[in-house]
């Protein structure tokens, strides 16, 4: 190698900040794992923070198949839900740790059983690990069967899923003092009662990031093993911290070790890759408008920078992308916790006749003043 | 099944809506009553009773004057004002009552279970099913918030009918059978939601009226298991001969458990 000729000259545009960032700036090119990201036969599961949500209506109208493994009876889907819990491919809601989607597999395939697995609020049986389901069970036989039911839906979608999009979201959580689980939000807040004898929180360091993640990929192979795996850590800052620091700094701080654990374990595994969803919204070339007002919530605009960027490294066409980006609905459905409405309930014939009886017969009834 | 969308229901209930602005109501059974009822349609069933002369000192709010029998008498705002003003020692109310019949008689395509009752299908959470109907209860706080009567009582709906009784109610109406036949189906042959899951759905019926009657300090006053079956149908002897109500006899049945239940209120 000559002093003309080093490392750098064989690089391409995007590798220098002139060229890559300075002018001609292409969120698409922040990807550099194998291509196409995603084909059209995939079976796509998320799981994670918001945005493993966000992404489901993009991929959905650019025609990908987003699974679903756990919905509610055809005949009440327009029944209202909380907390996004819908959004997902099975009802767990946004989970922010690897720790907690490690332990949420386990449980599923019966590896891990909480010592503190409900919560009586108010007459009903609340799941701390779901504690803002709208219809909690009343009763601890029936939380145990609808328990049961998210469960086997969770393992159905890890081992019929062809791809698993997990984004990283948090470092600070609250877990049990007994035996660790890992609850997505600090108990008492959503629901529940904190009780710091049973309570604790805790900051989870890169390597023990690094390690569920290996953990999760462990055993997604156990049971799926030709399951790719799109990392992504979310750009939404921690809404609080538990800790002693400025937010932001605690933020940065949580960031940068998901960041880390990402990167590690994308080196290390040839299935799992990573989409720098983070880097664009957040980056030094980000526009201002990536955030509202609030400098946290992460406007449409930069979510639809994101998925357009992330849809470009799949196959499919250009065309169809243009017609999800310009569809005004999208932004609507990414910001709406409800599942779509069912233009056509399953089932309605029957519903159809039952009403028709008990309309023409209480009709008979009310009319019969005999 | 083939689809069907029913119309004629929709066109009879307008005519309702429209008759009933004119509609004037009064008590009908005893002069000395003591015991006034009212509510939707299994109202019927205490009206029976007392025509039946099973049961004495009660009356039934009904239509005054003569009826139209292709129009029903939805109880209205008047009907309730009527209800209400009155006073008497009990006003006992029937609220609904038929919202497991209304969307659940005949099985999915799709079927769903609750998590003690049914083998196949999603598990629905009672508190989902619990919801769905809870519009059809809401209006109930606002109408029974001022009672002049001494005691309100809020009073439980009939179970669910056994498979025979309500495919014997469907053939001996035309109307629904011919429904029915649009769908591809015949009384014989269309499935009926499992009993044990009507049942299931009842009873959170059942409960979601006690919740209400405790919030509005009524007296709840539910259907006793002498009237069940031991799979928690209708006893056969308390049918009426449609798919969904109950005769006198049941209507006398309940209006003796309204005299325990108020008479242990009033001991108390």
């Amino acid at each position: 190698m000559t002093l003309a000729d080093h490392p750098y000259r064989s690089q391409p545009d995007r590798a220098f900040w002139s060229r890559g960032v300075a002018k001609d700036f292409s969120p698409a090119e922040t990807y550099s794992g194998p291509t196409p990201l995603l084909v059209q036969s995939d079976r796509i599961m998320s799981a994670g923070s918001c945005f493993a949500s966000n992404l489901v209506p993009f991929l959905e109208r650019a025609g990908f198949t987003y699974l679903r493994t756990e919905q509610p009876h055809p005949y009440l889907r327009d029944m209202p839900e909380n907390l996004g819990y819908r959004n997902f491919t099975a009802a767990y809601g946004n989970i922010y740790t690897a720790r907690q989607f490690l332990q949420l597999i386990d449980r599923g395939y019966g590896r891990f059983a909480p010592a503190e697995d409900r919560w009586y609020v108010d007459g009903a049986v609340v799941d701390p690990f779901r504690p803002g389901l709208r219809y909690p069970a009343r009763s601890d036989a029936e939380f145990d069967v609808l328990n049961a039911q998210h469960l086997a839906a969770v393992r159905k979608g890890l081992e019929s899923a062809t791809v698993l999009v997990f984004t990283l979201g948090l470092t600070e959580a609250w877990r049990s003092s007994i035996d660790g689980a890992v609850y997505p939000a600090c108990p008492g807040t959503i629901s529940g009662e904190f009780d710091p004898a049973r309570h604790e929180f805790h900051n989870f360091s890169a390597s023990e990031v690094t390690e569920d993640l290996h953990g999760i990929c462990d055993r997604l192979h156990a049971v799926n093993p030709e399951l790719r795996i799109i990392l992504t850590v979310s750009p939404v800052p921690l809404v609080a911290t538990a800790t002693d620091s400025h937010v932001v700094v605690a933020t940065t701080r949580s960031k940068a070790i998901l960041r880390v654990a990402a990167g590690e374990i994308t080196d290390a595994r040839s299935n799992v890759t990573y989409f720098p969803a983070y880097e664009i919204v957040t980056g030094p070339q980000a526009p201002h408008d990536s955030f509202e007002e609030d400098r946290r919530e992460v406007s449409s605009h930069a979510v639809e920078t994101v998925m357009s960027a992330l849809v470009s490294q799949c196959e499919s066409s250009p065309d169809a992308f243009e017609q999800v980006t310009t569809d005004e609905t999208v932004i609507e459905d990414v910001a709406d916790d409800r599942a779509p409405v069912a233009a056509d309930a399953v089932g309605s014939t029957s519903a159809s006749l039952a009403q028709l009886v008990a309309e023409a017969e209480c009709d008979e009834m009310l009319a019969d003043n005999g | 099944m083939r689809r069907f969308v029913p119309t004629l229901p929709s066109r009879k209930r307008l005519a309702a809506s429209l008759s009933n602005s004119k509609k004037q109501w009064e008590w009908s059974g005893a002069a000395d009553a003591s015991v006034f009822v009212a509510g939707h349609s299994h109202r019927g069933a205490y009206r029976a009773a007392i025509n039946e002369g099973l049961a004495s000192g009660v009356a039934v709010l009904l239509p005054k004057g003569p009826v139209d029998p292709s129009v029903p008498d939805e109880p209205d705002g008047p009907y309730w004002r009527t209800a209400c003003r009155t006073p008497g020692r009990v006003l006992a109310v029937v609220w609904n009552g038929n919202q497991h019949n209304r969307h659940f008689m005949f099985e999915f395509d799709e079927p769903l279970r609750l998590h003690d009752c049914g083998e196949v299908g999603t598990v629905v959470p009672a508190s989902m099913i619990s919801a769905f109907w809870e519009p059809s209860l809401t209006r109930m706080d606002v109408i029974l918030r001022s009672v002049s009567a001494e005691h309100l009582v809020l009073l439980g709906t009939p179970p669910p009918k056994t498979d025979e009784e309500i495919r014997a109610g469907l053939r001996f109406a035309p109307v629904l059978l011919q429904a029915i036949a649009a769908a591809g189906e015949s009384a014989d042959t269309i499935r009926i939601t499992p009993a044990a899951l009507r049942v299931g759905l009842w009873k959170i019926l059942q409960g979601d009226l006690e919740a209400r009657a405790a919030r509005i300090g009524a007296i709840f006053v539910p259907v006793p298991a002498s009237a069940q079956t031991p799979d928690g149908c209708l006893k056969p002897e308390y049918s009426v001969g449609d798919s969904s109500h109950a005769n006198g006899a049941f209507g006398a049945l309940m209006l003796s458990e309204i005299d325990a239940a108020v008479a242990q209120v009033e001991a108390a």
